[in-house]
Parts: C-alpha cells; structure tokens; sequence
C-alpha cells in the first residue's frame, strides 16, 4: 500500500528526476556540441596526417581513406572510396592478403610490409599496421595506418646489393680478407680465409687468433694487429703461416677501420701469400751470388750496351779486373779507353764488325788497370737486333786471361824448347844411328876377317897335320900320332866355335825379316838330314803336321837346328831314342811349341844356365859342343817377340819350350 | 890332255897345301902354276910383268882363284878376266874360305864358273879338289 508520504516522496523524487533530465539534456546540448567540435578536430587531423589511412569494411571494401593514402596510390580520395582491396592487388598479392583478412577477422592487429599497385601500375611499397573493427561481437572491417617504405627498400636492396658485392669480390680475390673488432675477434674473412684456414667462416666469427691458430702464430698476427691500431695507421708486416706444405709467407696490409665519427671500430687485414714469389727471389738471389762467384772465380765479367738509352751495365767483376769505380766506367767508350792504346784499335775494329757483320766480335787485348797495371784480358762481343735489323743492344764478357796466356807463353817457350831438344837429340840419334850402321859395318867386316883369318891358320893346321900323319908315319911312334889326332879334334872344334859365333853375331845383328814359316816342313828336312849324316843311329822322329808361326825363316831354321840337333846328340846313347816335335799349347796370344827328347836330360837347377852362352853341361869326350846354340836360340825366340825354357830330368830327357806368333796360314 | 892348273893363292903354306891336295891331279899329268897375288896373275895370262913375252895363247886349262889377295883382290882379277877377248872364256872356280851369301853371289855376277869352299877338314878338302881338277880338267868340255 502506497501512502501519502509515498506520493509526497514520488512527487519529489519526480522533480529531482525532471531536474536531472534538464540538467542532462543541458549536459548532452553541451556533450553534443564538443563531441562535433572533437570531430573537427580528428578529421582535420586525419586528413592532414603524413600517414594514410585506409579503412575498410567486412567485404574488404574501402570506406575511408584520407588524402594522403590517396596521394600515395595516385587516386582521389573519391576514386578510391568503395574500391576492394583487392583491386590494388595482383594475384600474388591477393593471396597473401587473403590470409591476413582472415587473420584480421580473428582480430588480431598485425604490422606488416606490403605491396600496392598504384593507378599508374607502378608498385608502392608500405608498411602498414591494421587493427581489426569489432562492434556489438562481430566484426565490421579494418582500419589501417600506411607509411611509404618503396625508398627505405630501395635503400636497403642496395645496401644488401653492395653487401653481396662486395663479398663476391672478396670472395674470389687472391688475397686474404678479414676484419676483427677491437678486441681480436673476426667479424668478417672472406672465401679464401676459410679456405687457408680450413674453417668455415661461421666458425670463425667471433673467435680470435689464438682461438683458431697455432700459438706461433697468432702470437704474430696479435702483436701486428696492436702495432697498426697503436700508430693507427695502414702498416705492411711480412707474417708465417703453417700449412700442409710447409710455411707459408704473407705479405699482410692491415689498417684500422674508422666509423662515421672517426673512431676505430675494428682493423682490416689483406694478406697476400708471397712464398712463391719468395722462393723465386731466394732462388734469383742465389742465381746472382752463383754468377758472381763464377765471374769471380772465372775471372770473367759481363756488360751490355743498351744502344737507345746508352746505358752501360757491368757486372762487379768487371770492375775488379779492369781494378776500376763504378763511376769509371759509366759507358762503351769508358770501357774501351781503359783498353791499351796499342790494342785499342784492334778491340774497336772488332766491335765494328760486329756491329757491320753481325758476327761475334772476339778478340784479346791489353788494359790498363786503374793502379796502372797491364792485363791481358780476352774480350768477346754480340749484336742483339731489333725486326728491321738496327742494332739495339751490345752484349759481351771481358775474361782476366793473363794467367792462361802468360802459362801459355810459358808452354809454348817450353814446348819450342823441347822441340829443340828434340831436334838436336834426334840429330844424335841420327848421328849414332849412322855411327852404330857403321860400327855394324865394321863388326861385320871384323867379324869376318876374324873368322877368316882363324880359320884359314886353323885349315893350314889340319892340312899339315894330315900332310905329317901320310908323310911321315913311319917316323911316329903311337903316342906321336895319338897327338896329331888331337890336334885336330881340337883345330875341329876350334872351326866349330868359329862357325858357331858367327852364327850368334848374324843372329845378333841380321833383320828379322817375318812371314809365315812352316816349321813341321823345315823339322822334316833337319830330321832327315841328321838320320843321313849318321845312318847308323836308330831313331824316331815324331813332327806333327801342320805347324806353322810368324817370323823369319833363316831363324826359325837356326832354332829348330839346333834343338832337334841338341835332341840329336843328347839321345845318341840311348836305345830307342825318341824325338818329338810339336805344339804343346797357347800363352798370351802366342803358341807354345816343344822339342822333347828321352835322352840324357839334365838336373833343373841348370834350366837358366844353359841359355848361356858357352854354358856346357857335359864334356866334350862325352858330347862335343860350343855351347853357343841354346844361347843362339835363345836370342832369336827373344828377337820373335817369344820367349824359351827348359825342364829336364836327369838321365830321362828334356823338353825344350819356345812361343811364337801364330802364323797366317 | 894335260894342262896348266893358274892357283892364285897368296899364302905359301896354302898354297903348300892346295898343291899337296893336287897331287892326283898332277900325276894325271898336269902342271900348277901359281900366282901369289892379284897383279901376278893377271900378269901371267896377259904376258905382262915377269911374264912379259910368254906365249899368251897357251891359256890355263882353269884357274882356280882365292878372292881375298894382295894388290887385286880375286873380284878384280875375274873381272878382268872376264873383259878380256883374250881370256874370256878361261874356266874360274873361286877357291876360298868364304861362306857369305854376299862373296857367293858377287862371284857368279862377274863370271865365276863355280864356287867352293877351303873346308877346314884337310880330307874333305882333298876331296872337294879332286872332284874339281876331275870335272875341269877331265869331263867339262872347253871353249878353246
């Protein structure tokens, strides 16, 4: 139940609420009229915005765009309004756009780059960030805010273009690039660092020397790092690096990097491996010490005359023969001055014509050392031309040859000196030749004389002896005729001798005229001839067939004369003398014949003395001899070049040896 | 048949001997004479010297002539011998003690009819001198 108080309390509860309702209404009135002066202000502010905006509703169609979104597609503000999205969109860029709708409608805000076709085609580059609209749970479209990005990405694809490039580049230089902050760490290398290094750059970066090399090493590259960035300034070190082939030497350039305000931030390196060319220096530079010292050693030096520059080089050793300064000989007609005057004209004559003939000018001269000294020096020259044939460049050796020619000098006074003595000792000798052809002439004639005039009182002996024994026998008793007997047994051996030495001196001093003698022939007829003068001796002669020897016949007769003689003789008291001739063997090139007898042989310790002239074993009652026939043959088996020995064994028989040349049969 | 034997021989002894060896010869009838060197025997066959005035055409029946010999040696006379008409065709036998090839040779050159040699063996000798005197004094056939 209502009562009155209630209505008194509604009545004033009425008027409050209608007061309110006033005081609201004046509120609103009031609300109402800043809300429009608001929205002035933020569409004055949007339109004037540096930033576009794009609004879109559910069906991705634009509903509001400002002037400056306009502006950026190159439309109006009207062309634009109730375009779709996807009309500023090629078929890539639907696509992505799509899904971002969709990401749109699950409202969620997203800052993306973006891509828009302009009215004129072009591409516009933007950055936008879109928030979804939501009302009353659903979702009504999108708002975005763009901002032209197209020269911000132009910029950086340039950056990133020139980053590529430049990489690219150091990529493939034939040097080693890296770069490394202040405190050692790599920041950058290039394709060849890691290569070197056989590490992969991501490896690398961020680690220092001593964390990738050997301690040796970084040691050297850390304290030519601090050296560069101490004198901040471009330095050049020589540095070592190990590799699989042994060290390595660089040539490292390294120099500190400034930023914008000029301070170091980190410090280049460009190293270039050098042990190549260092070997080749080492080896050039050896190469030149090895030429040196020839010259040196050889005394020989070398210049060459660049015609078109006139410039006159010449090795050290030039200098040290001509004993001058570098400064004295500073062109062609230097070096020639210090040439003899008396030879100058011949060394000038010469390198004209080989400047005319294009011969190599060759000639010895005297100089004039600076000390004053004289040298022979032999000097020769070449012409070096260019195509047409113009002489372009002189080149040529100077040798110290004072030595060699005064040792030359020398040999050839010692060699005329020799060839004097040999001239006047082989007058002598020719002298002494005639002399001894003379003496050879006089022997012979002694000689003869000789035996002629023993012989002919030794025939008158025998004559008278005989002329006594016929004569007057009757007047001799036994004994008297006993010694006339030996009387000529002695005048016989007496003639024997005679004929035996004159024998040994034909042998002695007659030519040995050779040829091809066949010894089996003349053994024959010796054997035969004795069997005759003495028809009474049983013998057997064996003579083999077919022997023959080089050398000369009257000889070779002699010999075997006399050994089948001796064979003869020294068998004649034995029964059944055996008497062999024949070949008994080959020595040093020559054949080995041999006599051998089974007669009265003879004790070895004689072997050498019966060679001997006038060496007799026996008596003469026992086997009448001179001993000068084993001496006789002896002397011609020597004169044949051979040599002759003997064994023998007492009471068995002997065998005498004798070499001769094989004769051409 | 008998005739005269021209021994030119410079030594008495061996003439002495050759003479002794001529015995058989002699008594066959035949005369020795003797020339004791070169001059004399060249004498004897031209009628010259001593000889002067002997009958020249009596020619020796062989001259038996040493080569080594006082004034001209044996060479000598046989080429003188041998260059005369006169005594051109006289047998000479060189008698000597000679072997060498060079005195052999020399003598048959200049006209020697033989060559043989004074043996020291007196027997031979005798030997060698009958068979001479029993060819050229008996079967060899002369000119003259």
């Amino acid at each position: 139940m209502r009562t009155k108080d209630e209505i008194g309390h509604l009545a004033s509860s009425f008027n409050g609420m209608a007061q309110s309702i006033l005081e609201r209404q004046r509120e609103l009135v009031s609300s109402q009229k800043s809300l429009a002066e608001s929205e002035l202000r933020y569409r004055t502010l949007i339109e004037n915005l540096q930033e576009g905006i794009w609004v879109i509703d559910e069906s991705a169609v634009t509903t509001y765009v400002n002037p400056k979104t306009a502006e950026m597609l190159g439309y109006t503000v009207n062309e634009m309004m109730g375009k779709s999205l996807f009309d500023f969109k090629d078929e890539e860029g639907a696509k992505l756009l799509e899904q971002r709708l969709e990401l749109s409608r699950s409202g969620v805000k997203q800052f993306v780059d973006a891509e828009f076709f302009k009215k004129d085609g072009s591409r516009i580059y933007v950055s936008v960030s879109a928030a979804p609209l939501i009302e009353s749970g659903g979702y009504k479209g999108a708002i975005a805010g763009i901002v032209d990005i197209t020269e911000r990405r132009k910029a950086e694809e340039a950056l990133r273009e020139s980053q590529e490039r430049f990489r690219a580049i150091l990529d493939n230089m034939g040097n080693i690039v890296y770069l490394k902050d202040l405190e050692g760490r790599h920041i950058f290398v290039n394709r060849l660092f890691e290569v070197v290094s056989r590490r992969a750059k991501n490896e690398v970066y961020g680690k220092t020397a001593s964390e990738l090399f050997t301690e040796e090493a970084s040691k050297e590259f850390d304290e030519n790092d601090r050296e560069v960035l101490k004198h901040d300034r471009p330095m050049e070190f020589e540095e070592s690096f190990p590799l699989e082939d042994g060290v390595h030497t660089y040539i490292s350039i390294k120099f500190p990097l400034k930023d914008t305000r000029g301070k170091t931030y980190a410090l280049c390196g460009v190293s270039t491996d050098i042990t190549n060319l260092k070997k080749t220096e080492e080896a050039l530079k050896k190469s030149e010490h090895s030429l040196r010292e020839a010259q040196r050693i050889a005394h020989i030096g070398n210049w060459e005359w660049d015609m078109d520059k006139t410039f006159f080089y010449k090795s050290d050793e030039v200098l040290r023969i001509f004993g001058r300064k570098d400064a004295d000989i500073e062109s062609l007609a230097d070096y020639l001055n210090a040439v003899h005057p008396d030879d100058r004209e011949k060394v000038i004559m010469s390198s004209r014509k080989a400047l005319e003939t294009e011969q190599t000018c060759s000639v010895d001269a005297r100089i004039i050392r600076g000390d004053g000294a004289e040298r022979i020096v032999h000097m020769q020259g070449e012409v070096a031309r260019d195509a047409s044939g113009k002489p372009m460049r002189m080149a040529g050796i100077v040798q110290d040859i004072t030595e060699r020619k005064q040792a030359e000098d020398e040999l050839k006074k010692l060699y005329r000196e020799l060839e004097r003595r040999v001239e006047e000792r082989t007058l002598e000798l020719k002298r002494a030749n005639e002399d001894l052809a003379a003496a050879k002439t006089e022997i012979e004639t002694f000689t003869y004389s000789v035996a002629h005039d023993l012989r002919s009182p030794l025939r008158l002996i025998d004559g008278f002896t005989i002329l006594l024994l016929k004569k007057q026998r009757e007047r001799l008793d036994r004994d008297g005729q006993d010694h006339l007997e030996r009387i000529r047994a002695s005048v016989k051996r007496m003639g024997q001798l005679i004929d035996d030495l004159m024998n040994f001196s034909f042998v002695i001093r007659a030519e040995v005229v050779t040829g091809t003698v066949d010894l089996s022939a003349i053994a024959m007829v010796i054997a035969t001839d004795l069997e005759k003068a003495d028809p009474e001796k049983k013998s057997n002669f064996i003579i083999d067939g077919g022997l023959s020897a080089s050398g000369d016949e009257k000889f070779l007769r002699m010999v075997l004369e006399n050994l089948l003689g001796n064979a003869w003789k020294f068998t004649s008291k034995k029964t059944g003398p055996v008497i062999e001739f024949r070949k008994c063997g080959e020595e040093a090139g020559m054949d080995v014949f041999c006599v051998k007898d089974n007669g009265i042989g003879f004790d070895m310790a004689n072997a050498d003395r019966i060679f001997q002239p006038f060496q007799r074993l026996h008596s003469q009652d026992e086997f009448p001899g001179t001993g000068i026939g084993l001496a006789t043959v002896k002397h011609i088996v020597q004169r044949h070049g051979g040599r002759v020995w003997a064994e023998g064994t007492t009471g068995e028989g002997a065998v005498f040896y004798f070499t001769l040349k094989t004769g051409k049969s | 048949m008998a005739g005269t034997i021209l021994l030119v021989e410079d030594s008495p002894e061996a003439v002495e001997l050759t003479r002794n060896a001529l015995e058989e010869c002699s008594l066959a009838g035949n005369s020795v004479t003797v020339a004791y060197d070169g001059q004399d025997a060249i004498d004897y066959l031209f009628g010259t010297g001593r000889y002067k005035g002997r009958n020249t055409a009596d020619l020796p029946k062989v001259v038996l002539l040493d080569l080594r010999l006082p004034k001209l040696d044996g060479f000598e006379v046989l080429a003188k011998i041998r260059s005369d008409s006169l005594t051109r065709l006289v047998p000479v036998v060189i008698l000597t003690v000679s072997k060498l090839k060079e005195d052999i040779r020399r003598s048959y050159e200049l006209g020697a009819n033989s060559y043989l040699i004074k043996v020291l063996d007196y027997d031979e000798y005798q030997n060698t001198i009958n068979a001479a005197c029993a060819y050229w004094l008996g079967i060899n056939q002369r000119a003259y």
